[in-house]
């Protein structure tokens, strides 16, 4: 007697909060969870719409703890602004594959700006920044590539003037699988990885920033643990203007220490030099290391004991600077061989010996 | 961490027998049944079209909850 009969005479719910009261017209939903025909009857729904529990006049700590159960066990997908999208999926079209790489180029380079659950699975290592890191990672998801033991590497960063140009070489004691570039400057600036034919290189400029990424699609590391990166027309950019990230195979940053030495060496410090090889002897590969004085045509090869030419290691155009290479010999026999790097009219070898 | 809840009232007046125990998943036929909301909140108006699937993050666009329905009656 004397209760309301349309919904908008019950009273609305005290203080609002998350609540809302429906018109249950036929008794449709009632009938789906009616348990013996008491009110109030209350029923719980997890994440997955499954029911979690039915009672009749629950209480407040009935229905409070029933309910933090069940976040618990939703656990991120339930928190504020959690998202159902995959980690690296940043098309959301449920597949990791090289749309998704695109996609996160364009966002670290600043060519596109993500919103919602994509920018959420670009940040594959959940820090809060989109970069190499995670493109790295992306990588290793597309490709199945399980992440090995942390490396816990370490590299330094030199930075060196070389007449208008600025080159950025990094030396690190583990295998550099991406660089990341960010140089603050008016102008767009041309960036270029020494060697590594093998790395991807984008650039883009907007907003006054050039950002520059190298990597590779297949996550193989670069040539060897010496990289250098030329940007020309940089030579006078403050290098507190530089963000530098070093990346790994497993996507993780290598701890870097700067240091500006302020050598112009075009004409300074590079002489045409082969350096001693390393390991030698070797089994089956080596590391093989030259400075240029100038940009020269280059070729560096490999001669057994008879003098016969068994490898091209390298040739091509090379610029000034240091530059490495590794060798791989497993297709010879041991013996012992002799590199020969020529450039222009000078020409120098080093003496290797292949120890199966 | 976000606790969207529902107080659900229903106007009734017939008891059937219930259809889901606990453990099962509400088929996606009854979470798309529709009802009219009577008070504005959570983004619905008065008389808006509320339904269970608006709650389920996997068709929502991925904007989970976990909910309860306190059912209660006229007659």
């Amino acid at each position: 007697m004397n209760q309301p009969y349309s919904c908008t005479q019950w009273g609305n719910v005290p203080d609002g909060g998350a609540a809302q009261i429906i018109h249950d017209t036929s008794s449709q939903i009632w009938t789906f969870f009616e348990s013996g025909g008491a009110v109030p009857s209350t029923v719980w729904l997890d994440h997955e719409m499954r029911v979690y529990d039915m009672m009749n006049n629950a209480g407040s700590w009935s229905i409070g703890s029933r309910m933090d159960q069940m976040l618990e066990a939703c656990g991120s997908l339930c928190e504020d602004g959690g998202c159902a999208t995959a980690a690296g999926d940043l098309n959301e079209d449920e597949i990791l594959n090289i749309q998704d790489i695109i996609t996160m180029v364009n966002q670290i380079l600043g060519s596109t700006s993500l919103e919602g659950c994509a920018l959420d699975a670009a940040d594959m290592n959940t820090d809060g920044i989109i970069n190499i890191q995670d493109l790295i990672s992306l990588v290793n998801a597309i490709l199945g590539s399980p992440r090995s033991a942390h490396l816990d590497g370490n590299a330094t960063v030199e930075y060196v003037v070389s007449g208008k140009d600025l080159i950025i070489h990094v030396g690190s004691n583990i295998d550099v699988a991406g660089v990341e570039l960010a140089l603050f400057n008016h102008t767009s600036l041309d960036i270029e990885l020494k060697d590594n034919s093998h790395i991807n290189q984008e650039s883009n400029f907007i907003d006054g920033m050039t950002r520059y990424l190298a990597y590779s699609i297949f996550n193989q590391p670069f040539d060897s643990r010496s990289t250098e990166i030329l940007i020309k027309s940089a030579g006078e950019v403050d290098i507190d203007n530089i963000q530098v990230t070093v990346a790994d195979i497993n996507g993780d940053a290598l701890y870097l220490t700067h240091s500006n030495s302020g050598q112009v060496y075009q004409t300074g410090p590079y002489t045409f030099e082969l350096s001693a090889l390393y390991p030698n002897p070797f089994n089956p590969s080596t590391e093989i290391s030259f400075t240029l004085p100038m940009d020269n045509h280059v070729k560096l090869s490999a001669y057994d004991i008879q003098g016969h030419e068994v490898d091209i290691i390298f040739e091509g155009a090379q610029s000034v600077g240091k530059h490495s290479y590794t060798w791989n010999a497993s297709d010879l026999s041991s013996g012992v061989y002799y590199i020969r790097l020529q450039s222009g009219s000078m020409a120098t070898s080093q003496k290797a010996v292949l120890i199966k | 961490m976000i606790k969207h809840i529902i107080a659900f009232s229903v106007v009734f007046s017939i008891s059937l027998a219930s259809v889901y125990d606990v453990g099962d998943i509400v088929s996606s036929t009854h979470q798309n049944i529709t009802k009219s909301t009577c008070f504005e909140g959570n983004e619905y108006d008065v008389g808006d079209s509320w339904k269970m699937a608006d709650w389920n993050g996997a068709v929502n666009g991925g904007h989970y909850n976990v909910i309860f329905l306190e059912m209660t009656a006229t007659w």
